[in-house]
């Protein structure tokens, strides 16, 4: 009986808002103030004796009547290709570039272009197994109807911001190329089934809407903080069996630039001719053979009811992984998903698009226990130098993981990312004498956190 | 979207004209205008925004009190509040036009959006109001509702410009010009249809929406309720008060009379109104002549509307006290007034046994309908009527329906369908013998016409409630009642042969919270009365003590706020006096310079200052000396640990001795330099 008011609800919930997708696309910002103010003057103008509201009722519907009746001018066929970048990133505005064919023998104008990011609303299953955050909360009507936990699905599933994109004038029989803009919301690809070409009634109130059938997809990168350069921890440390990730041991000749002196430079590194020159006492700096090697831990066992919190880590791991390529480290970007993953980048060994496009495609691990994990970092610590372990939450298992990490002796910053306003409530445990190496980061101000490190 | 320059003037002007406020439309509009003239922009913040918006809610609450109070739930009244509509929301429009905000966000509207712990993740939607306040200005200039064809034209002018601003580029002005030359004809002719349409429905297309949509009492006709199924639901909503002066109260109120009756429906025939002649005061009227032997009352009721019907009992002659624009009767004696205030409170004189009704019709008030005879005749057998005279009848009629029918609201015999030998009204006679008023006063009316009586229908109330056993009576909506005129010895009377019980039954559905109504209804009362009559009642005396609390209160966070503002600035002043530094004597070589090059530049330190090119020319040679003394009076005034007594006496003597040397004319200075 529950199920079925469950799967009614749903079908309701469906179908309305299938309905406002296409109103919302049919009437323009215009087109929906003359409705509201339609249905104002409507319920003003109810007695036509006491108002003339009644004659502005007849002047906006026959106004929304003519607009509909333009919906009927048949419009010709446009060929359209975008010309997509390989990437994207959460949270940064997508440019790209489409190409427009207009066969017809007359010049077209007006037009614009309204994209269609996939359908944002959950299955059955999806509405019946998921949480809202905080449902437990929200009163026994609320949770009864589902009506939060379904907008906030379509919320979590919504991949990109499209809004209207206007043309410029498409010449007759000849390519036109045009700018559009998105907002990619989520991580992973993004894929666009068709476009919309829209042309508006001569009051500008409705779009009459062509879709244009054209397969493409985009990969979205997560989104990244900015993290300063930070000292990581971790000491020179000998590459074994690594011929493919390290050349020679100890420091090549190979000269790279002169720099100003640090404290500690050898002084037989000091370049005397450009000392003599500047005044200053400047150092040879050569290529490194020993180099470090990071491991970024990336906590995939997600709570139901925090998904925010997975999405922080993500993109903090996405963060870590740009920054620590281009220290000159190897970086191992360790997590669990339907197996253990293990992935490798610096060095000319992989890149940090690859890291990424593992990032954007992870998914919370729901299958395997943390133990799991735990058994893959204990595996591959004796090769790391340190590492960076960014955990979801901060439980007793986590808790054991890092005692076993820190009694190998080797150094570890370690990241909690909790839900707003969790930070004064976490105990730093086995990190209580480093503090400096535990942070935790409250979604919704992990840039913050990041830029205290 | 942002309206284009003058599109909301015209909006303004397009309001003045339909409302009759020409002269504050104008000015509101140059004031609007100008800001595209205007380059000086205020920066509002949220905060300023919001008080913007609370000042415009305050200023909607204040109009709909002013509109409650004037006329009460008065229809046109209620669209008098919406020819308001661009005064209220100017403020808004105003900060919009002259702020640096090109949208105004959705926060600054709701009090739970500004309450709501903001998301960083989640926009907040924002908006330029400019085309809400422009419908607002045409949504109140229709109602205004100047039935001429100056608001249609000038709404497809207005409609037109706003909608140009937004047209498509694909087409053509000429086919932009048809299309809405096409949209206008057809708002023509849809808002034709549209009038016709409610014309239609208020007349005849169905009952129940001629019923709902009915304004106020109507003296043409009354719809019964016979054959209806189920409870006839009243409630006990106070209508009028009666206070009795002269003898005691009438009985009965009576609305409408009523002589022709079809299906279920009582009509009037003769329902052409005349009016009746007032006194030179123009708040008294007189129906008849008076008599001596009078009886009197007075009747406080509110108008909802200025056109009502005055409920009075039978044999009113004379009505003092109320100031109305005309007052007229029908043939059958309905009163109506017209143009009146929201609160009346009328003398009214009567006599029980005068009428000013026309004598009876034949043709009319003895006329039955077929439908209902064969029930009606076998009755008029059974009573054998037809062998009485005149009062005989009536007074058996009044003991059949005593001593055989009931009282009952609820008529579960309705549920079958009438057919034409088995009407409401014969089933009620024949079988259920149990029914509410209005079948007791129908069956009465016409079972007195089958034995020859001329009677007519009758609705009003039924004045028998005294909350304090005192002279005030009060009338509820239940206490809504019909009963039957009848000719008997030349004149109209009262015949009410509805069982006694009713009262009681009706007063037994009285809800459990009548009491609060009460409260509230009273409360109403004696605002009302007080606002419309003006009588030194308990609320005017009582409104000083009750105005006196509020005074106190007001006094005292004067008082308050003043203390607090005199402890603020004296906490300040001890700050100021407690600067360091302040009593530096370098102040006075500042002092110098001001007088000689004038005010330093605001933001300008002293150091740069002196650095300038006018104060170090004028300085010339001095300047050792003068960075000597800055430099001591920069630590006397900034550093923590102030300066040794050796070095303050330095500063203070150098400066005094610079001064001084400055007194005595640049000669001297030449002399030293």
């Amino acid at each position: 009986m529950r199920l079925d008011l469950k799967r009614f609800l749903y079908r309701g919930y469906y179908r309305s808002a299938g309905l406002k997708h296409r109103a919302q696309r049919l009437l323009t910002p215009a087109g929906w103030f003359v409705l509201g103010g339609l249905l104002v003057c409507g319920g003003i103008g109810l007695d036509t004796n006491q108002a003339m509201a009644y004659q502005a009722v007849a002047l906006l519907a026959a106004a929304l009547a003519v607009a509909a009746v333009w919906q009927f001018r048949p419009q010709p066929a446009i060929g359209l290709q975008r010309e997509l970048p390989r990437y994207g990133s959460a949270g940064t505005k997508l440019v790209y570039r489409v190409r427009l064919n207009n066969p017809s023998a007359s010049p077209l104008r007006g037009l614009s272009l309204i994209e269609d990011a996939g359908d944002p609303r959950p299955t059955l299953l999806e509405f019946l197994q998921a949480r809202e955050p905080g449902e437990e909360r929200r009163n026994w009507m609320d949770r009864a109807f589902g009506y939060y936990r379904w907008s906030w699905l379509v919320g979590r599933n919504r991949r990109a911001a499209v809004s209207e994109a206007p043309l410029p004038d498409l010449t007759q029989h000849s390519v036109t190329e045009a700018a559009v803009e998105i907002l990619p919301l989520r991580r992973g690809p993004l894929r666009f089934e068709h476009a919309d070409l829209a042309w508006r009634d001569p009051f500008g109130l409705s779009r009459r809407l062509c879709p244009v059938p054209t397969r493409q997809s985009v990969l979205i990168l997560p989104k990244r903080y900015f993290i300063p350069r930070v000292a990581l921890p971790g000491t020179l440390a000998y590459q074994q069996g690594g011929v493919a990730l390290a050349g020679s041991v100890g420091e090549s000749e190979e000269f790279v630039s002169l720099r100003d002196y640090r404290r500690g430079d050898p002084l037989r590194h000091i370049h005397w001719k450009s000392t003599a020159r500047t005044g200053q006492l400047i150092v040879k700096e050569f290529q490194d053979e020993f180099f470090m090697r990071h491991a970024i831990i990336l906590d995939t066992f997600q709570r139901e009811e925090a998904p925010d919190v997975f999405e922080e880590a993500v993109s903090v791991a996405a963060s870590f992984a740009c920054t620590l390529e281009s220290q000159d480290s190897l970086v191992d970007l360790l997590f669990m998903g339907p197996r253990a993953f293990c992935f490798t980048a610096g060095r000319g060994v992989g890149h940090t698009e690859q890291l990424l496009e593992m990032l954007a495609a992870v998914e919370p691990c729901r299958e395997k226990p943390f133990a799991a994990l735990e058994h893959l970092v204990l595996e591959h610590l004796p090769r790391v130098s340190g590492g960076i372990a960014i955990f979801l939450t901060w439980d007793e298992p986590r808790q054991a993981l890092v005692r076993r990490i820190k009694a190998n002796g080797v150094p570890w910053l370690v990241l909690v990312v909790a839900a707003a306003g969790a930070a004064t409530t976490v105990d730093p445990g086995p990190m209580r004498d480093q503090p400096e190496r535990f942070r935790v980061l409250e979604t919704g101000r992990v840039a913050a956190g990041l830029a205290r490190l | 979207m942002k309206p284009p320059p003058l599109l909301l003037g015209a909006g303004l002007l397009f309001w003045g004209f339909e409302t009759g406020w020409l002269a504050t439309s104008i000015m509101m509009a140059a004031l609007l205008e100008a800001a595209h003239w205007t380059q000086s922009r205020w920066e509002f913040s949220d905060a300023d925004l919001n008080r913007i918006w609370d000042l415009c809610v305050v200023l909607i609450v204040g109009a709909l009190l002013i509109r409650y109070t004037s006329e009460e739930q008065n229809a046109a009244s209620a669209y008098q509040f919406f020819q308001w509509f661009p005064l209220l929301f100017f403020p808004l429009v105003l900060a919009q036009l002259y702020g640096n905000r090109d949208r105004i966000p959705a926060t600054v509207y709701s009090w739970i959006l500004r309450w709501r712990p903001s998301k960083p993740a989640r926009p907040v939607t924002a908006f330029h109001v400019g085309y809400l306040f422009f419908g607002a200005c045409l949504i109140s200039a229709g109602a205004a509702n100047r039935r001429d064809p100056w608001f249609f034209i000038g709404l497809s002018i207005l409609c037109g410009w706003a909608l140009w601003g937004h047209r498509s580029r694909r087409f053509t002005g000429p086919v932009w010009a048809a299309s809405f030359g096409a949209a206008v004809l057809l708002a023509f002719y849809g808002q034709m249809g549209l009038h016709q349409l409610q014309d239609l429905l208020e007349g005849r297309v169905s009952a129940w929406a001629a019923r709902w949509m009915r304004r106020g009492f109507d003296a043409n006709e009354s719809r019964t309720e016979l054959g209806s199924i189920g409870n006839r639901k009243q409630s006990g909503r106070i209508l009028l008060r009666v206070r009795s002066g002269t003898g005691a109260p009438p009985e009965l109120l009576r609305q409408g009379s009523y002589d022709s009756f079809r299906e279920t429906v009582w009509l009037a025939a003769r329902n052409q109104f005349a009016s009746v002649p007032s006194e030179a005061d123009a708040t008294t009227w007189l129906f008849q002549p008076r008599t001596r032997t009078e009886n009197s009352f007075t009747l406080f009721t509110s108008m909802p509307r200025p056109e009502a019907i005055l409920p009075l009992p039978l044999g009113s002659e004379r009505l003092e006290n109320l100031p109305a624009g005309s007052l007229e009767t029908n043939l059958l004696d309905a009163v109506r007034v017209r143009e009146a205030p929201g609160f009346v409170g009328c003398g009214v004189q009567y006599h029980d046994e005068r009428s000013f009704d026309l004598p009876p019709d034949r043709t009319v008030d003895l006329q039955i309908p077929n439908k209902e005879r064969p029930a009606l005749e076998q009755i008029v057998r059974d009573l054998r009527l037809e062998a009485m005279n005149d009062p005989e009848k009536i007074e058996t009629l009044k003991s059949y329906f005593q001593e055989n029918f009931a009282y009952r609201l609820f008529v579960p015999e309705n549920l079958h369908h009438p057919t034409d030998s088995n009407t409401p009204l014969s089933r009620f006679l024949l079988r259920s013998r149990k029914g509410h008023c209005e079948y007791f006063a129908t069956a009465t009316v016409l079972l007195l016409r089958a034995a020859g009586v001329p009677a007519r229908y009758v609705t009003g109330y039924s004045v028998q409630e005294t909350p304090d056993h005192g002279s005030t009576y009060v009338v509820r909506e239940r206490h809504a009642h019909a009963w039957t005129l009848v000719w008997e010895h030349g004149r109209w009377k009262n015949l009410d042969t509805t069982p006694a019980a009713w009262i009681s039954v009706e007063n037994e559905r009285a809800s459990a919270w009548q009491w609060l109504a009460d409260l509230w209804s009273e409360g109403r009362f004696q605002f009302l009365k007080w606002r419309w009559l003006g009588r030194r009642d308990w609320l005017q005396q009582a409104a000083p003590w009750l105005l006196a609390p509020l005074a106190l209160l007001l006094s005292w966070r004067l008082f308050v706020r003043r203390k607090r503002a005199r402890r603020d600035s004296a906490s300040e002043d001890r700050s100021v006096g407690f600067r360091p530094g302040a009593d530096s004597e370098f102040y006075e070589i500042e002092k110098q310079l001001t007088a000689t090059l004038g005010e330093r530049p605001p933001g300008q330190s002293l150091m740069h200052w002196i650095e300038s090119g006018p104060a170090r020319n004028w300085i010339g040679r001095e300047r050792p000396e003068i960075d000597t003394l800055l430099l001591l009076h920069y630590r006397h005034r900034f550093d923590p640990i102030g300066l040794p007594d050796a070095d303050r006496e330095a500063l203070r003597s150098g400066a005094n001795l610079w001064v001084e040397r400055r007194r005595n004319g640049p000669e001297e200075m030449n002399r030293t330099g």
